[in-house]
């Protein structure tokens, strides 16, 4: 008997040891891929970069964001487009919310669909760091919330006109 | 009659072959499939503290000499886990003519919302790696099976290597 309740006691030490450890494990219910590249329209006077599309996380006042997603929904596996998405938007501190669209992207021999909405960084945005939220809601009412961090820095060198 | 016959006829047959082209929609390509089988894998590129950016700059473009920084999250399709070193058998970078990039795992404390990049790996690139797009792919293999990444096929978006300043 005292075996037994030895066993027992160390059986339920053992689990109250592992409980916090597997708990801490996150669990998503969609999962995002997300990056930004830099678009090939920025606003009117602001130089566009040499190449278009390159991804980067620092943008210069009146340059073009490009935010770019593609992700899955954790219990099926399958890709989120418009067949089973409610909504999906960015929220960019002090800007109105930005729908996202699907479409195609790539070369035309190699187009690939995933989620996009471009972003013109406004002349008076604050500088430095600011956090984009990612917001997807499938047709199930599941959320994938995505917190992206970029750079906000000043427009040096201008366009001349 | 006849008429009326016919007209339901062609009627019916437009219904069936819209219905038809309706469910396929053989245009559309998800990236980076239709499906994530077993494990969904996420992968940037990103500057090292050595960079005149500094460090977790995200690019694409680096140049010989340089390092290259991946950083990393991969969850379970189905219960949703993000991957752990514990529920992990190998997680690594492979890149042309370089031996593979393994990524190691640092718990990312308690952020859920994005991406926790708990896997990081270096690669810093030969002074004679062909300049060029890297076409590399991120391969995982875990208790339940594989999952990969590979590159949003944009090529300017894609790893590039320049040459030297």
């Amino acid at each position: 008997m005292r075996r037994l309740l030895l066993l027992a006691g160390i059986v339920a030490l053992l689990g109250a040891v592992a409980a916090p450890a597997l708990a801490q494990v996150p669990k998503l219910n969609v999962f995002l891929y997300v990056d930004t590249v830099n678009g090939t329209r920025p606003a009117a006077g602001t130089k566009p970069r040499p190449i278009g599309c390159t991804q980067s996380n620092t943008f210069k006042r009146g340059e073009q964001v490009v935010f770019r997603i593609w992700g899955s929904v954790a219990d099926t596996g399958s890709i989120l487009s418009t067949e089973n998405v409610k909504y999906a938007y960015v929220k960019v501190p002090g800007q109105a919310n930005m729908k996202l669209s699907w479409g195609a992207h790539g070369a035309t021999t190699n187009r690939v669909w995933f989620w996009t909405t471009p972003w013109i960084v406004p002349s008076d945005y604050p500088l430095g760091a600011v956090t984009a939220r990612i917001v997807f809601k499938t047709e199930d009412n599941k959320f994938g919330n995505y917190d992206y961090d970029m750079t906000i820095v000043p427009n040096a060198a201008k366009k001349k006109r | 009659m006849r008429r009326t016959i016919l007209i339901v006829a062609v009627v019916m047959t437009a219904a069936v072959v819209t219905a038809v082209g309706g469910a396929q929609t053989p245009s559309i390509t998800p990236f980076p499939s239709p499906t994530v089988v077993q494990y969904f894998v996420s992968t940037q590129t990103v500057t090292a503290p050595s960079a005149a950016q500094g460090a977790g700059v995200l690019t694409n473009y680096f140049r010989q000499g340089e390092t290259v920084v991946f950083r990393a999250a991969a969850a379970e399709t189905k219960s949703g886990a993000l991957l752990t070193d514990q529920s992990t058998k190998s997680f690594y970078v492979k890149i042309p003519g370089q031996p593979n990039v393994k990524l190691a795992y640092t718990a990312p404390g308690k952020k859920t919302v994005g991406a926790p990049w708990a896997w990081t790996g270096s690669w810093t690139v030969p002074a004679d790696y062909p300049a060029g797009v890297v076409a590399l792919k991120v391969l995982l293999k875990a208790k339940a099976g594989y999952g990969s990444f590979v590159q949003i096929p944009v090529a300017t978006s894609q790893l590039t290597i320049t040459g030297k300043a």
